[in-house]
């Protein structure tokens, strides 16, 4: 087995690869990131595939993301944010990364300033630190694990707005999820639908594909394989000494999430584009 | 009839073959006999992908029996496609 990495584009290059390029005998498989699928969704130029024509093999966890904001801000829930005549600022490195933060205006009413251009997610923590910004979305899971966060609860330095993921995260059980909000704010379908697009990268995880037009005994096999391997034990005792989100999904669960995502109404899609400044 | 029962012998023996090379997983798992399996990533080394990545060829001999040979390497970013 041999691993190769093949970045650009927010893994459009090797998704084009393995769709184009790559023989399908089951020997190339990929692992793209988990909103490769925007890029087709939103019509990006450069996203030469049909996530729905991949054979989406399996993937280890769930990412699901939370909005967290300094403790001193005055914002104590969403609420506030609602209710606030000065939106916080937050801030991220890109659109992409950011376009929840950007959707919730349009979801549940709650403005927020993006400031973007910060190089990844440790610049943005840093400047949260400092004061620039004071507030940003990251996986859940990170936030929970690893530091400067765990240092940060233990001096209260922040509280969680809102999760992303259709229920509480146990390690965040005091903070809302985004369906919550919604039904609360009672958002109209449309922006459910916007929601569900924008959400379903989490339920991705660290996806691994193989091209389309292989054998289905062959797609199988590898399902088969893959979630087998997702069963071992010394795997699964290194997964929690690591402290990494484990939630297996399904080869069959990726392929109907991908069918759905792409499968749009126009207005949902307008909309996309337009958060995603395509 | 010793030789109408080895012809039965036969018969059977070449059925049970065609059947056995029919079996999909049977023949699927051979595929993979022997072969070297490339998994390319869409981020760069170092990123949080890492774990993913590494952890196949590591837990992979287990599941993937047929796959004998197992490398790890990383591409140059520059490549494009």
């Amino acid at each position: 087995m041999v691993v190769q990495n093949l970045p650009g584009g927010g893994s459009l290059v090797t998704t084009n690869y393995v769709y184009s390029v790559a023989k399908p005998d089951g020997l190339t498989l990929g692992m793209p990131n988990q909103s490769v699928y925007m890029g087709q969704v939103v019509g990006d130029q450069d996203a030469r595939f049909d996530v729905q024509k991949l054979n989406w093999i399996g993937s280890p966890d769930r990412n699901t993301t939370l909005l967290y904001i300094r403790a001193d801000a005055p914002y104590r829930s969403m609420d506030d944010v609602i209710k606030a005549k000065l939106p916080p600022k937050c801030g991220g490195s890109g659109r992409d990364s950011s376009s929840i933060i950007f959707a919730l205006e349009d979801l549940i009413g709650a403005k927020f300033e993006v400031v973007l251009g910060y190089q990844g997610g440790s610049q943005t923590d840093l400047a949260v630190e400092r004061g620039e910004v004071v507030c940003r979305s990251m996986v859940l899971g990170v936030h929970f694990s690893r530091q400067p966060f765990t240092l940060w609860h233990s001096k209260n330095f922040d509280r969680h707005l809102v999760q992303m993921g259709r229920k509480r995260d146990d390690r965040s059980a005091d903070t809302p999820t985004l369906y919550e909000l919604m039904d609360r704010y009672k958002t109209p379908e449309r922006g459910r639908q916007l929601a569900t697009v924008l959400t379903a990268g989490e339920n991705f995880g660290h996806p691994m594909i193989a091209p389309p037009g292989l054998l289905a005994d062959r797609v199988k096999l590898l399902r088969e394989a893959y979630a087998n391997a997702l069963k071992d034990p010394a795997l699964i005792a290194d997964i929690k000494k690591q402290e990494y989100d484990f939630d297996p999904v399904s080869g069959e669960e990726l392929q109907t999430l991908a069918k759905i995502v792409v499968n749009q109404p126009a207005p949902v899609i307008d909309r996309l584009k337009k958060i995603l400044g395509n | 009839m010793t030789f109408f029962m080895a012809l039965v012998k036969v018969l059977i023996s070449i059925i049970f073959l065609l059947l056995l090379s029919r079996d999909p997983a049977r023949s699927q798992n051979n595929f993979f006999s022997g072969k070297t399996v490339r998994i390319v990533v869409g981020s760069s080394p170092g990123g949080g992908y890492d774990y993913w990545d590494a952890c196949w060829p590591a837990i992979c001999p287990s599941t993937y029996p047929a796959i004998l040979k197992w490398s790890c390497r990383t591409c140059r970013a520059a490549d494009r496609w």
